[in-house]
């Protein structure tokens, strides 16, 4: 994949966030400087972020959704990571696992 | 009538010892490595189909986002969590004198399942009931339910 592909995609699950309700917010300015962390957005009492990450056995990047409950570490970009998706997803299936992350749906993937 | 579990050697067992629940997909499998003890979905799910209200109560301090997303991805949703931090913050509070790492009574938890002796100990001081697993049993699904049940037919017979 390119990295215009990338960011289109990480672009798309941010717009999928608002779409479900979630709000951007302009905290951890610093951090999104210096370190290249993508905005954060907050559904309900939570905030979420995604980025791109790659795992030591695959070669594939995957698009992680990160969440905390605790706005000072929000305001710092620390996060625990919650969830993996790939950047093969349709549409349909990365807002699934938006809501899922939300809370909105319950996850039957567990296989 | 709530029911609570402690994770770590309950919940979360290592494979070289115990059965264990199938690991979930890559790369979910990295972001949460522990391992569930074989038997747990199926535990947690039965006890809420037959209306316990059941908790986690740990003293470790993953956080509620970390505890609540890696059960998720087994299709488990708990009730209520408690960690380290709350139990800091709601049990121990401002107190001089250190509580035990664990005190259900202070929820109004019926019944803990918990692996340390010591919890086991505290359970008559502090009011409150345990259940403790913890080597391989493949019939603690079952000891866990009966002892539930039991639980609730002597809250049931008191009220």
């Amino acid at each position: 994949m390119t990295e215009d592909e990338i960011e289109k995609m990480l672009v798309l699950v941010e717009l999928l966030f608002e779409k479900n309700g979630a709000v951007p917010l302009d905290i951890n300015e610093k951090n999104r400087e210096k370190f290249g962390l993508r905005r954060t957005f907050k559904y309900g009492d939570k905030f979420y972020r995604v980025d791109q990450a790659k795992f030591e056995e695959d070669n594939r990047p995957y698009m992680v959704i990160s969440c905390t409950d605790n706005e000072k570490y929000a305001q710092i970009g620390v996060m625990d990571d919650i969830d993996a998706l790939g950047f093969d997803m349709s549409e349909e299936v990365l807002d699934r696992q938006v809501r899922i992350a939300f809370g909105l749906e319950p996850d039957a993937d567990n296989d | 009538m709530k029911i609570s579990f402690d994770l770590d050697e309950v919940l979360f067992v290592s494979p070289d010892n115990f059965e264990v629940e199938p690991e979930l997909r890559f790369p979910l499998n990295r972001m949460f490595p522990e391992r569930l003890r074989k038997g747990t979905v199926e535990l947690i799910h039965e006890l809420q189909r037959r209306g316990f209200e059941v908790w986690v109560y740990t003293s470790s301090f993953r956080t509620e986002v970390y505890i609540n997303a890696l059960f998720r991805h087994y299709n488990i949703h708990f009730d209520q969590i408690v960690n380290g931090y709350r139990h800091k913050r709601e049990v121990q509070g401002d107190r001089d004198v250190t509580l035990p790492q664990k005190m259900p009574s202070h929820y109004r938890i019926s019944l803990h399942i918990d692996d340390e002796e010591v919890v086991q100990q505290n359970a008559r001081s502090y009011g409150y009931r345990v259940l403790r697993i913890c080597d391989p049993d493949p019939d603690w699904v079952q000891k866990v339910l009966d002892e539930a049940e039991r639980v609730r037919k002597i809250e049931e017979n008191n009220n």
